[in-house]
Formats: structure tokens, sequence, C-alpha cells
């Protein structure tokens, strides 16, 4: 049972909304065409009751006028009275107007409606009258109306020469007499007609209405998440300017939109703070650093010795390393550092590699490039220096005369960037990976990657450092 | 290296002082050693005076009551802001309403830069700032000044050099013969750059922001990225322009450790 429950719960869980709706109205449809079906089943049944009680009065009332008495058999019939029931027989059935009945039969056969009415009479003698085939087709015998009523199907041509009829007949012996009186029973009785159309309106109403609420209800939430996904999608490219919408949205949405510009508010708030303090850092720093710079300035100006001079000039190279890492710092944290754009990979490799190749031919190093037009999603000005920074680290490692190869592409993974040299690449060419003197030469080798291994994570990438025999093969793989 | 060996023979620094000479300076920086520090260097340097400030409502009132050459701001300063005094003072009007400004400020990121020129600011320097750059850039603001005077996109001539802005081309005449002097895009905008100047130095960070525009930071090794060009653009002219006595190549010289110069040849015959 619980089994059967998770079943069921599972299932509707992977429904959306507006199956759902079209399943229930799908439902409602069948059940109002069920109880359709159930209606028309009460008024045949009250049709057919109808037409029995009509055919039961129809009997009595000839019975009646016949004026025979059960004592008449076969018999006690003379000729005389064989040619006066036939005569009789025959004005009975055709008279026209008679009395009691509904509809004429020609009406019944035009409309399909019942009422009409149908009599079949055998004498003992002569031949008989009205509908043989009241005779022929025996049809159902049906106690629920009455006693000796019977349901009689009369094709196409037996009685009307279009429609087939239904009719209830009342079959009786009247002393010598095989007597069957019937009424055609109403095909479609008006409130039935009504009742159908009522409930065939009803129900298409209740499809359409469904179907039309289910996919307004649906659009609605479509549109609020898209709502919702482009301020997510706009932030995390570093822009905090749109907001989901937390009213006039779908109510069931509202709950989640105030979270989440709750949390974009808090990140906009961090990113500011960072940025700010940024800036803080930066003129606390910058300041006695450019104190320092002047003062040794001063110093190497006014030195005595070329050894004061020297450590000065020394002390100066060590403060521009210190103001550069201080750069990169920066950089990383910088309020552009956060807007995301596109930018192009390939363009950027060539731009890099035209920046080196004079400081190359110098050492008569190669470049080589090999790009195609790729996009990735990041901060230009970091990436900028990321390529530059690979680039020129490659050509910093390559032995003169040797060949850097700078090649971008994409493959299934996404965007790559390879940058390729003959340097020193690893120590030991047995060493096992685990082996830490190869840990070390990958750690000498990629001195200065730390800012590029920096930048490439914050732009959700990745960078290795591969084999590439004689040298090493630095690639950044990009996710988007 | 040839770089290092083609040193030009008077230090252009030393003959800045001709150009600073009675010039008159605003310095807004409220860090008294920096203050004292820049002060002392351009009146060294041949400035007739520095009115020094530490707080921007200062300053703005003495740029707007007189006139100077050049206003050096610092962004962070006590009471009104280096940018802001500065957006004040050119929408105001007064003495110094257009007088050429660098921002020497702690604020070095590419963003604040662009926030300053747009501010107004005529240049924008990072703190700290070696001697040899402030000058230079000092020189180079003054130098803007007095080009202002003249018309827009004259010719350039230098000796038997001719510079055309407008066509991009450098032309060299000699004895009444003129050609072409093939360059790349970058290597014209560097001889620009130095034939701008007119004699005056060039520092290599100057010159990287001016040609190589779409690097948006300065590598480690832009010095050694620009000595590479700067070689192979000196072999170009000596190549292309075999006339000129041996003793004026290369054509480019080094000026103290940081700067460059493009030789005045108005001496020799055009």
């Amino acid at each position: 049972m619980g089994g059967l429950v998770s079943l069921a719960t599972g299932w509707l869980a992977r429904r959306t909304a507006t199956q759902l709706a079209a399943g229930i109205a799908v439902l409602s449809a069948l059940a109002l065409g069920g109880s359709l079906l159930v209606t028309g089943a009460a008024v045949r049944l009250e049709q057919r009751q109808t037409a029995a009680l009509a055919a039961l009065d129809d009997y009595g009332e000839m019975v009646e006028k016949l004026g025979v008495g059960s004592d008449m058999t076969h018999g006690s019939v003379t000729a005389a009275d064989a040619i006066y029931l036939s005569n009789w027989l025959e004005a009975f059935q055709n008279a026209p107007g008679r009395e009691g009945e509904a509809r004429s039969l020609e009406e019944t056969c035009r409309t399909g409606r019942g009422g009409a009415g149908v009599r079949f009479i055998r004498g003992p003698v002569g031949p008989p009258a009205g509908l043989p085939a009241l005779e022929t087709v025996r049809g159902a015998r049906a106690p629920g109306l009455g006693a000796d009523v019977w349901l009689v199907r009369l094709k196409a041509g037996t009685l009307c020469r279009s429609r087939p009829v239904e009719a209830v007949v009342v079959r009786r012996s009247v002393g010598a007499l095989e007597v069957a009186v019937g009424r055609v029973v109403d095909r479609s009785g008006t409130a039935w007609a009504r009742a159908v159309a009522a409930v065939v309106g009803l129900g298409v109403l209740l499809l359409a209405a469904g179907l039309g609420v289910a996919t307004y209800a649906r659009r609605r939430l479509t549109s609020a998440v898209a709502e919702v996904s482009r301020a997510l999608d706009r932030a995390a490219v570093g822009d905090f300017s749109v907001r989901a919408p937390e009213t006039g949205a779908a109510p069931e949405l509202v709950e989640l939109s105030a979270r989440v510009n709750q949390t974009l508010d808090r990140l906009e708030e961090l990113l500011a703070w960072l940025r700010d303090s940024a800036d803080q850092l930066a003129h606390d720093f910058r300041t006695p650093l450019a104190r320092a710079a002047a003062r040794l300035d001063r110093l190497a100006a006014k030195a005595g010795t070329p050894e004061t001079r020297e450590l000065a000039a020394e002390a100066r190279r060590d403060l521009d390393a210190l103001i550069r890492a201080m750069n990169e710092a920066m950089a990383l944290r910088d309020g552009e550092a956060w807007s995301f754009d596109n930018v192009r990979l390939d363009v950027l490799a060539a731009q890099a590699v035209e920046l080196y190749r004079p400081l190359a031919e110098q050492r008569g190093i190669t470049m080589d490039l090999d790009i195609q037009e790729t996009t990735v999603l990041g901060v230009p000005s970091l990436l900028q220096r990321a390529v530059a920074n690979l680039v020129d680290n490659a050509v910093k490692f390559s032995p003169d005369g040797g060949r850097v190869a700078v090649s971008v592409g994409r493959d299934d993974r996404g965007p790559w960037l390879a940058v390729a040299d003959e340097g020193p690449g690893f120590a030991g060419e047995d060493a096992p990976p685990g082996d830490p003197a190869v840990g070390e030469a990958r750690e000498s080798h990629g001195m200065g990657l730390a800012f590029v291994r920096a930048i490439l994570r914050r732009h959700g990438a990745s960078m290795t450092i591969g084999d590439a025999r004689p040298g090493a093969v630095v690639t950044a793989h990009f996710s988007r | 290296m040839d770089g290092e060996a083609a040193q030009a023979g008077e230090d252009p620094f030393a003959q800045l002082n001709e150009v600073f000479a009675g010039r008159a300076a605003l310095l807004l920086e409220d860090d008294p050693a920096l203050s004292d520090h820049v002060a002392e260097r351009l009146v060294q340097a041949g400035f007739e005076r520095v009115d020094r400030h530490d707080a921007g409502e200062g300053a703005l009132e003495a740029a707007g009551a007189r006139p100077y050459d050049i206003l050096i701001l610092d962004r962070l300063t006590r009471g009104l802001d280096g940018l802001e005094t500065l957006k004040r003072l050119r929408a105001s009007g007064g003495a110094s309403a257009d007088a050429p400004a660098l921002m020497l400020t702690a604020l070095g990121s590419e963003r604040q830069k662009v926030e300053g020129l747009l501010g107004g600011a005529d240049d924008y320097l990072a703190k700290p700032v070696g001697d040899e750059e402030l000058l230079a850039r000092v020189a180079a603001q003054l130098r803007r000044a007095a080009r202002r005077a003249r018309p827009v996109g004259a010719d350039l001539v230098n000796g038997p050099f001719r510079l055309s802005f407008g066509p991009r081309t450098l032309k060299f005449e000699v004895g009444g013969d003129s050609r072409l002097i093939d360059l790349s895009p970058l290597e014209f905008s560097i001889v620009c750059e130095l034939m701008t100047a007119r004699g005056q130095p060039v520092t290599k960070t100057m010159l990287w922001e001016r040609c190589w525009v779409e690097w948006k930071f300065l590598p480690d090794n832009f010095v050694n990225i620009i000595d590479a060009r700067i070689s192979a653009l000196r072999r170009r002219l000596k190549e292309q322009a075999p006339e000129l006595g041996e003793d004026l190549h290369p054509l480019i010289v080094s000026a103290r450790s940081q700067s460059l110069v493009f030789r005045d040849l108005s001496a020799v015959a055009g």
C-alpha cells in the first residue's frame, strides 16, 4: 500500500502543472460523459415506460371496441365473423386520427420522435391485419415494463423507410385472436437532447477553462522563473542592478524571489565592501610605499659610496616587487574585476604573441600561433594579464633558438588555451608522478604562474602543466 | 645592448630646467613627507614656485585666484578630495580652470584611472612615482599646454624628417629628394610620441600608455618589451636613412634609466 502511494506520488511529481490540469480536465469530461450515459439510460427507461403505458391503454381500448368475448374460439368463428373481423381490423389499422396517439406515423418516421401506434391482429380465419413485422420480429420480453410487454426493434424499411425505430408492444391473445398493440418509443426526447447539449457544452467549457488556466499559470510561473534566472545570471557576471520581482509575479515564487533578492543584496554588499576596502588598502599601502621610494631615491642621489648606491638600488627593487605583488592583489579585488564580458581568447593570444615576438626574436625563439575563434566569459583585463603572463613565462623559460607554441581551441570540455615551450619542463623524466622532485620542477616552472592560476580560478577555469618534451605545456581549460 | 650604449650627449632632464624656469605649480597632497619630496623635486628641476595644500578647499580657492602652469593633485585628501576639487575648478572658470592637471594618487586601478580622466585630469599616476617619471610627465603636460596655441594637424619637422599626423606618414627629405620611411603602425606611433616631445625625454611608461593602448596593464617586463621594439626601430631607421652620419645613429637615445629621446636634428640640413 505504502509502495503504491509512493509510486503515485512519484508519478505525480514528474508531471508538470499543465499535464495535471489537462488530466483533471479529461477526468471531468469523462465524468460528465458518464453522467450523460446514466441520464440517457434513465430517460430511455422513462420513454419506454411511457410508450408501454400508452400501448397497454391502446390495447384495452381496442379490446373494448372489438367487443369480442373471451369465448371466441376457432370453433365458434363463422365465415361471416371472419369477414367482419377482417374488415374491422383493416378499418382499425388504417383509420386516420385515432385519438390518444401523440403523433401520426408519418410524423414519427420524419422526425424520429415516438408516439405513433403499431398494431397487428391475426384472427382464427381470414388474413391478418396490421404490421406483419410485429409477428415475425419477436423482440425481447421486457418484464420491467409490464406483463406480456415486448421490446421490438424494427429495422429501417419495416415501419419507416429511412430509419430504424424501437417499439414497445403488448402481445396477448383475446379469445381466438392474436393481438399485438404497440407504440414507437420516443427516440430523442427534447429533455434528453437539452441535457446532452448542456453537458457537452459544460464539458467543452470545463476543458477549455482548465487548459486556459493551466496555460496561464504555467506562463506566469515560467516568466517569473525567467525573471529570477535573469537576475541570477546578471549577478553571475557581476551586474547587481537586476532583482527578481517580488510582487506581481507568480505567488508560488514570492518566497523564493524574496530569498534570492536577499542573497543578491548581501552579495552586492560584500562586493562593495571588498572594493571599498581594497581602495582603502591601496591608500594605506601606497602612501608609505611612496614615502619609502622617495627616501630611497634621495638616499641613492646622496650616496657617498658605490656600495650604498647599490644597496639603495636593491632596496628599490624590493619595493618594486612589493608594489607589483600589491598591484596584482588589487587587480583581483578591484570593482571591475567582477563584471564579466564575452572575451575573444584567440584575439588575446594573438595580441600576446605579437607583444612578446620582438623579445623572442632577440633570442632566436620562434613563436607559433594556432588559433580558432573562441569566446569565453570573463573579465577582459584579467584574462589579458593571464594570457600575457603565460606567453611571457614561456618565452622566459625557452632556451635560445627554441620554439613557443600558443594555441586556442575548443573541445567537448570547453574552450582552452595552451602555451608550450621547450624550457626545462620536468626534471626527472622517469620519476613517478608522486615524486617530490617532479612537484618541485613543476613549481619552479610555474614561478610567476600563481597570479595566472588565481585569475583562472576566478573564471572557473583550471590550469594544468603538462609534459611536452622537450619542455612543458601550460593549458588553461575554461568551463564557459 | 645598443640601448644602453646610446646615451644622449647631454642629460635631457637637465635641459628641462629651462622649460620649468619661472613656472608655478599647485600641489595638493596631505602626506607631509610626500608633499615635501615632490615640492623639493619640482623646485630643484627649475620651478619658480610650488604652492602646497593639504585640503581640497584651500587648493580650490588658490587655483581660482591665480593661474598655475600645472596642478598636481592627490585624490584622497582632507576635506574636499582631489577629484572633486578638480571638477569644481574646471566648472568654476577660475584663473586656473584650464590648467593641465596631473592626478598623483594611491587609487591606481584602471577603473579609478578612467574616473580621474573623465573628471578632468590630463594624466593619472599611481603612487609611488619616481622622480624621473614625475618630471617627464610634468614636462609633457607643459608641452601639451604650449601646443594648444599651434594649429592642429600641422606637420612636425625635425631636421630631414617630416611627420604628417593626418596621413600618418614619416618622410625623409634630403637634397631635394623626399621618400617615405616604411614603419609599422606601432613603430609610427612610437616615433610620433618621441618626436612630438621635441628633444624632451619620454619615459617608457608614458610610451607604453600611449602606444600599447590595447594593453590595460603594465607587464612586469614592459621595459624589455619596449627595448626590443626600440632596437628594431633603430635598425629600421638606420637602414632607411643612411645619409645621416654614423654619429647621429641611433636616432632614438636613452635618457637616465627609464626614458627615451628622439635626437634633435634641427642642426642637420633638411
